[in-house]
């Protein structure tokens, strides 16, 4: 491989003819664009669950409490005869908005330090590379609920937690693909030219790293709703009277043989929420592999 | 091959070292007096003078640590502060559990992945390939708390097939232990399976194109020899990395699992140790559980050797 191709597939994602190129062949994956289209409508019915919700998620009914599904109450009635299906909706909120917090914070923690350290190599690339080392020596979930023993159960602290699991492969992910960034050529020249490295790193490395980072955020997305949905069902995350979708789960274990459709349902939108952002991450993975496979 | 594990072993040493650290800093990090906190709030100041003193909140950091790490190195690892049990005695209790638990899903994932994978990366683009295909990617997103309720109302309570909760040694019988084993083991071990799946079918559709097993089926070996001994070793090769992996991961899946089929292990322990803020047992769960881990991952680099002669050491 020459240097200009090697520039050529590096800078492609840049440019804005790759980008639409790029987007072309996302919109060819119909599964992908299927996982797209299920997250887009669940966030919008979520934002809408006040004005949408069939009843108040709150209102409490004791005359049919435990009751299955059926034309009036779609996902059936809970322990105090409230709606399931108003419940949903307003819990995906929680769940999402849970993910998304997880995703951010492992994102703040993990980007910089593996910008810095695939840029600055050396000792502090070996120190953050042993400090990886460490964190990823924990079996995830123990050292979540370590976490959350120091900090208290809540679902922001749960969601530090998740973060703070998922940062390591963020930081390795940044700090392999800046180091292969900057080794181009076209790096060289703007030091040669007499960039600052503050300009290099904001104008050159930046945008070349981002879109792999894509497919590991929606990935991580869907591995962090899973780790929230267990960590609630637990009892380490959401708290009452807040309710997301595993924490209902959890609270329904009492009446698994009564109202088995109290679990089935929330579990059901968790699998196929999670299954949309995997789904999502592969389509973004096809679409830049092909990119840099046919431009290298 | 001595020489192998020896350095491995040694390697070991400084992770381990941090990872102590890490931990005991968790009494550091804890905002506020952690004696105040871990009493309670209506504790009398003759128990949070005894929790101080226990968890030797007097002395310096430094010295603190020392004492901490020399009992660490002794396998004492403190009094629990909601039982007053030895930590480590409670923990070496429950180990058998968790373990039986954890070997027994990744049994079970191996025996679902590798025909799995097999079968399916023999034949791209078949209707099993397919169904494998969709199988694993179910696989990864159910959440395993709900796979295990859902295995425990069909099994368990509908059809008494199974007992729903509890758990039940070797030592009473392997019929006993493998039915109280097989519903959380299934339920611990499925997410597994999907990603070891994945991976090895993935791996096999690879190989199964490459020269050597042109050579070997134009040699007239049976097909399935050509499979296994050609095809499958080298296609094991990553496996065994994402296998390492997924232990650490499954060990991490029994805090879920343990709760939802009511096993006293260590993943039980660890939650209850959270709302009792029983922080010198949780100390211990983490630092056992990493100990595990690393110890996996050990297995999981010498066995590298058998299935890739090239990092076999000379």
């Amino acid at each position: 491989m020459t240097d200009t191709s090697e520039m050529t597939g590096a800078v492609v994602q840049a440019s804005p003819s790759a980008l639409r190129r790029f987007l072309r062949r996302f919109a060819r994956q119909r599964l992908a664009l299927a996982g797209l289209a299920f997250v887009v409508l669940l966030t919008l019915a979520a934002l809408a669950a006040p004005w949408i919700a069939p009843y108040d998620p709150l209102a409490i009914n004791l005359e049919i409490v435990l009751q299955g599904p059926s034309a009036s109450h779609w996902f059936g009635t809970d322990e105090l005869g409230r709606d399931v299906f108003s419940r949903m909706l307003f819990a995906a909120r929680v769940s999402l908005l849970a993910a998304l917090q997880a995703v951010v914070i492992a994102l703040l923690i993990g980007v910089p330090p593996g910008l810095i350290a695939g840029l600055a190599g050396g000792y502090i690339d070996n120190f953050t590379m042993r400090a990886t080392d460490a964190l990823m020596a924990f079996p995830p979930l123990i050292l979540a609920v370590a976490i959350i023993a120091v900090l208290g159960p809540s679902l922001t602290n749960a969601m530090i937690a998740v973060g703070i699991l998922l940062s390591p492969t963020f930081l390795r992910l940044m700090r392999a693909t800046t180091m292969s960034v900057a080794s181009e050529t076209y790096v060289e020249a703007a030091r040669s030219i007499g960039c600052t490295e503050s300009w290099i790193i904001t104008r050159h490395v930046l945008p070349n790293v981002v879109s792999p980072l894509f497919v590991q955020i929606s990935v991580f997305a869907g591995v962090a709703m899973l780790a929230e949905a267990g960590l609630s069902f637990l009892g380490l995350g959401t708290q009452p009277p807040d309710s997301s979708w595993g924490a209902m789960v959890g609270r329904a274990i009492r009446y698994i043989d009564h109202a088995p459709s109290l679990i089935v349902f929330p579990g059901l939108a968790i699998a196929f929420t999670v299954l949309a952002l995997y789904t999502i991450g592969d389509g973004l993975r096809d679409a830049l592999g092909r990119e840099v496979r046919t431009e290298s | 091959m001595f020489r192998f594990i020896a350095e491995r072993l040694l390697a070991m040493i400084p992770l381990l070292l941090v990872v102590s650290l890490l931990v005991f800093s968790m009494v550091l990090l804890i905002p506020g007096d952690p004696a105040y906190l871990l009493a309670g709030e209506d504790a009398s100041e003759e128990t949070v003078e005894r929790i101080r003193e226990e968890l030797g909140l007097n002395e310096p950091v430094l010295v603190r640590y020392g004492h901490w790490l020399v009992g660490l190195l002794q396998g004492d690892l403190g009094t629990s502060l909601f039982s007053d049990q030895s930590v480590s005695g409670v923990l070496l209790q429950r180990l058998p559990v968790t373990l039986s638990l954890a070997g027994a899903a990744i049994i079970i994932a191996l025996l679902i992945a590798v025909p799995a994978g097999v079968l399916a990366g023999t034949r791209p683009g078949s209707l099993l390939d397919r169904i494998v295909t969709v199988g694993a990617s179910a696989g990864l997103a159910i959440p395993n708390f709900w796979l295990g309720l859902m295995l425990a109302l069909l099994f368990a309570i509908r059809h008494a097939w199974f007992p729903a909760t509890g758990y039940a040694a070797l030592s009473e019988g392997v019929l006993q232990w493998w039915s109280h084993i097989a519903l959380p083991s299934f339920t611990l071990g499925f997410s597994a399976a999907a990603i070891l799946t994945r991976q090895l079918r993935g791996a096999m559709v690879d190989v199964m194109q490459q020269d050597y097993i042109r050579t070997a089926q134009a040699k007239g070996l049976l097909k399935r020899s050509v499979v296994i001994k050609h095809g499958l070793k080298n296609a094991a090769i990553p496996m065994v990395t994402i296998l390492g992996v997924q232990a650490n991961a499954l060990l991490g899946g029994t805090i879920i699992v343990e709760q939802v089929f009511g096993m006293p292990g260590i993943g039980q322990l660890a939650v209850a140790s959270v709302f009792t803020r029983d922080l010198p047992m949780i100390q211990g769960v983490v630092i056992l559980a990493v100990f595990v881990a690393v110890l996996i991952n050990l297995l999981v680099d010498i066995s590298y050797g058998y299935f890739n002669p090239k990092v076999r050491p000379q």
